[in-house]
């Protein structure tokens, strides 16, 4: 493990390990080759970004207003469609993939918004409560976030939608009031190890206060791990708001969203079951490839974290 | 070696034990026991004992991380042992701190150079020209290339990291250092590297140290003064070359011959040692009479009795062991 | 150990009780009132009597000091849209979701498990590839659409399972099914990361050196020292799995206990609610506490690391 110096040279020189990486174009390069999972997920997400981000311009129809005269059209790929519309039309002949992406665009808003919702509970209650740790504030916090994972997150969230209005901004806060327990409890036990840690007792010996040691040392090494955890939960959030709106309890229309596009077609399932399937396959890949991203990005830092 | 730079007196650290549901206390460990040491400028004392004797707890008591049961601590003569954590920082005097552990006590996502610049920043040094110039000042005098700077410390090899620890002792310009077990990690060769980084730094610098270790082999060239720790209590206490040559206590008889290359020189037979066979008593629940009393082959009937008091057999020599009385009468 | 089991259970009933009160406030800020529904001739009058009878006229800190020890003395109380008492009600209810979470839990660890061994034995071949393709794809499906897609492939199209309702156990295959897919991917991914560590480990090594058979390696070391995170994940799956099984009676129409409780709050039906919300977070607090509990057994490491859980 160390490597064998000898007696004779009395400054080491910086030669006898490998430098510091450096971020260049090539060594980017050769971290997406070496995890193609990885890039493949970043390619779908940076696809389903820019439908999302981009959605204004892309479009070919108005998403909000159909041609009934043009009504319940069916994918490129089948009989009865229309090269005007790629994936088809739904009820009242408006134009599923442009309503796709303005759904994907709530999406992306909802996902990252509750994400960054959820991350800020999680790492302030996760911090408070690992560095108070046997006390009794510590005791509240924790069955505080028992109690969020003793409820049922569908329960809870038609519970406060039927108190507040669900708009793109109390969704972000619904999903994220219901998503915090599990990862500040990682955080939590993060900082409990942290503070018994050498690195805390030398500052702490040289006199850093205790908001210095939670921001400089504890979350400075707390980063990278969230930072690793964001896709994961971004594509958790996703699915959740697609479900709240597929139940006609999240977002109301105008406001497309993925689900709600899926609980449209619902009613013609029999008969036209694209109109469900298509926007679940939008879903499915867009979370797919932040699955795949995510997985890659954990297991380096607990690489990291092994070896540091 | 005039000036005393550290000075414990009759330092106590005792934990309560908690049991059941209501955490009621039923009894008391006494981990540090009433340890008192006089550390002058320009001395290196060692504290040996084995692994669980209480030094690393003694240690945490010095550096402030926990508070002592009772007892003073005098660094340069202030009592800082009554201190609040901010009065300690406004006495200027410093305590440098090397670790057992160097990759933990290294934050593992900081270059050397931000670890070096944060003890500066720790102890009010906070200009960023002059912070820069004492980073090479010092990573030179532990032997390092100043280009080291921006690695971080994974990159290191375990002796490069060592002396990086060592650095940051050194660089906030302490009273003293407290080091321990600064080698224990290390293979010889590293070991004898960085004892002699440790000399120089004794000749070039005045530097004061308390080290800790627990093997005596060590600490021969380095130590001038040595303190032998026994479950929270000091049993003998010696110039350097008193221990090695004429130790009187039974358990630093023992250490001498536990290190082979020390024991070589030395006729087992006139030290009539050896170890009973057991482990050393719970420290919540001590022997009545000497510490050492379970372990020790000459233990008389008031070993078991008695605690034995800290006698002077020589000028600087203290035991506390009941063979003194024998060996006088 | 003894006060470590006591110590759990009191911090058990703690989280319920703030269960019962965070839900017992907020259904009743909740706008819309039970009684203007219920009032046959909506008439004001009509309105106010049945709020009287309800007890909806007094304060909420009034009201939640005569539900506890109603509680407590075993009283859920009356459900006003049932006509039935909620004990009843959750009585008839709780078997359906009990059957598919417990049918659930067994078919996605079993299938975990057995792929999990499979995956961590051929690591890092073309078997263990697709089978985590197959995980990492499978734990990307949101669960309600692949309930939809069952019902219209499995049941609409081919006609081989009942869709929905519950006339006799055929009609909880699908449903199960789905909520085990979660568990699947779950378990599969842990087992073969742990065993493949197992496998990797020295008293491993030094048995294959020992020339012991790979099935005796494979279950006597590797597998055994995947147990306790295996059986830590599993008390994480219950949790989870409850939620879906909640949603995924109301896609397939099974009369559990998650088809009642949407419907009741949606009426705002107090009691059941309440009732309902209880059961199902008093299900997670005891499967967890039983597991933590357990485990505490399993390993004696735990038991000190434990500290403030």
């Amino acid at each position: 493990m160390e490597s064998k110096e000898t007696n004779t040279k009395t400054l080491e020189s910086t030669n006898s390990v490998a430098r510091p990486k450096k971020v260049t174009f090539r060594s980017i390069g050769r971290f997406l080759w070496e995890n193609k999972s990885f890039t493949i997920g970043l390619l779908i997400v940076l696809f389903m970004l820019s439908l999302g981000i981009f959605a204004d311009y892309i479009v070919p129809h108005d998403a909000y207003n159909g041609n009934p005269r043009e009504k319940l059209l069916s994918p490129f790929w089948m009989k009865d469609s229309n090269p005007k519309y790629v994936l088809g039309t739904d009820y009242i002949g408006r134009d599923t993939f442009s309503r796709i992406c303005y759904g994907l665009q709530v999406s992306i808003i909802i996902g990252f918004g509750s994400v960054a919702v959820s991350l800020t509970i999680a790492l302030v209650i996760g911090i408070i409560s690992g560095l108070s740790h046997p006390s009794l504030l510590d005791s509240i916090l924790m069955r505080l976030t028992d109690v969020q994972m003793a409820f049922p997150f569908i329960v809870l969230a038609i519970i406060i939608l039927s108190v507040v209005e669900p708009t793109i901004g109390s969704v972000i806060l619904v999903l994220g009031l219901c998503s915090w327990a599990v990862r500040s409890r990682v955080i939590r036990s993060s900082v409990m190890i942290q503070k018994e840690s050498d690195y805390v007792a030398a500052g702490i010996a040289l006199g850093a206060s205790k908001f210095r040691i939670a921001w400089k040392y504890i979350l400075r090494n707390l980063l990278p791990s969230l930072v690793a955890a964001i896709p994961l939960d971004v594509a958790n959030a996703i699915v959740l708001e697609s479900l709240l709106s597929y139940m006609q309890i999240g977002l109301k229309p105008p406001i497309i969203s993925l689900g709600s596009i899926m609980g449209d077609g619902r009613n013609y399932m029999a008969s036209h079951w694209w109109m469900t399937a298509i926007p679940g396959f939008v879903i499915l890949f867009f979370v797919l490839g932040l699955n795949l991203m995510g997985d890659t990005l954990q297991k380096k830092m607990t690489d990291v974290s092994v070896k540091g | 070696m005039s000036e005393s730079i550290l000075r414990v007196e009759d330092l106590k650290k005792h934990y309560p034990i908690k049991k059941g549901f209501f955490n009621r206390q039923v009894g008391t460990k006494y981990v540090v026991d009433g340890i008192s040491f006089d550390i002058k400028s320009g001395e290196t004392v060692a504290l040996i004992g084995e692994s669980g004797c209480g030094k690393t707890v003694l240690l945490r008591v010095l550096l402030g991380l926990e508070k002592q049961t009772s007892g003073k601590i005098f660094l340069k003569g202030i009592d800082i042992s009554t201190l609040s954590k901010r009065e300690r920082k406004k006495t200027y005097q410093k305590l440098g701190m090397i670790f057992q552990d160097t990759s933990g006590s290294m934050h593992p996502r900081m270059t050397i150079e931000q670890i070096l610049e944060e003890a500066l920043y720790l102890v009010g040094d906070r200009d960023r020209k002059s912070q820069y110039q004492k980073v090479t000042d010092v990573l030179l005098k532990v032997g390092l290339d100043p280009a080291f700077r921006n690695r971080l410390p994974i990159q290191l090899s375990g002796g490069q990291r060592q002396r990086v620890v060592i650095a940051r002792a050194l660089i906030i310009n302490p009273a003293i250092v407290l080091a321990d077990e600064p080698v224990s990690a290390l293979d010889v060769s590293l070991q004898a590297q960085v004892l002699n980084l440790f000399m120089d730094l004794q000749e070039n610098e005045n530097l004061s140290m308390l080290f800790v270790a627990h093997d005596l082999a060590v600490v021969r060239q380095i130590a001038h003064r040595i303190l032998i720790m026994y479950m929270g209590h000091i049993l003998e206490e010696a110039p350097s070359n008193e221990i090695y040559s004429n130790a009187k206590h039974p358990y630093t008889k023992v250490l001498l011959i536990a290190s082979p290359s020390i024991a070589k020189g030395i006729n087992e037979e006139s030290f009539h040692v050896g170890l009973k066979v057991g482990d050393t008593p719970d420290p919540a629940n001590p022997p009545q009479g000497c510490l050492f009393c379970t372990r020790c082959m000459q233990a008389m009937e008031r070993c078991y009795k008695e605690r034995p008091e800290r006698k002077e057999v020589s000028p600087g020599h203290f035991v506390c062991c009941h063979l003194i009385d024998e060996e006088e009468s | 150990m003894f006060g470590t089991i006591v110590k759990r259970i009191l911090q058990g009933i703690l989280v319920l009780v703030l269960v019962v009160i965070i839900t017992f406030v907020v259904l009743r800020l909740i706008p819309g009132d039970p009684a203007r529904q219920m009032a046959s001739d909506g008439s004001a009058q009509a309105v106010e009597e049945i709020r009287a009878e309800m007890g909806l006229d007094k304060p909420i800190y009034v009201q939640l000091f005569e539900y506890i020890p109603k509680l407590l003395t075993g009283q859920l109380g009356w459900s006003y849209f049932q006509k039935a008492p909620v004990f009843d009600v959750i009585v008839n209810t709780a078997p359906f979701t009990y059957a598919l979470l417990f049918s659930a839990m067994i078919l996605g660890v079993i299938m975990g498990l057995i792929f999990g061994i499979i995956a961590a034995v051929k690591a890092h071949t073309w078997v263990d590839r697709t089978l985590s393709a197959i995980a990492v794809v499978f734990q990307s499906m949101p669960t309600y659409w692949v309930a939809t897609m069952l019902i219209l492939i499995v049941s609409v199209q081919w006609g081989l399972l009942p869709a929905v309702g519950y006339k006799s156990p055929k009609y909880l295959i699908l449903p199960a099914f789905v909520v085990s897919i979660p568990i699947f991917t779950a378990v599969l991914r842990n087992v073969r990361q742990n065993v493949m560590d197992g496998l990797s480990q020295e008293f491993s090594r030094a048995a294959r050196a020992r020339g012991i058979s790979h099935i005796t390696i494979l279950f006597k070391y590797a597998f055994r020292n995947s147990l306790i995170p295996f059986i830590t994940q599993i008390g994480g799956q219950v949790g989870v799995s409850l939620g879906t099984c909640v949603l995924i009676e109301s896609v397939f129409s099974l009369p559990g206990m998650g088809m009642q409780i949407l419907n009741a709050v949606l009426r705002r039906d107090y009691n059941l609610v309440q009732g309902l919300i209880l059961i199902l977070a008093a299900t997670f607090v005891l499967i967890n506490a039983i597991i933590d509990i357990s485990y505490s057994y399993l390993d004696p490491r735990i038991r000190k690391a434990q500290g403030g859980l």
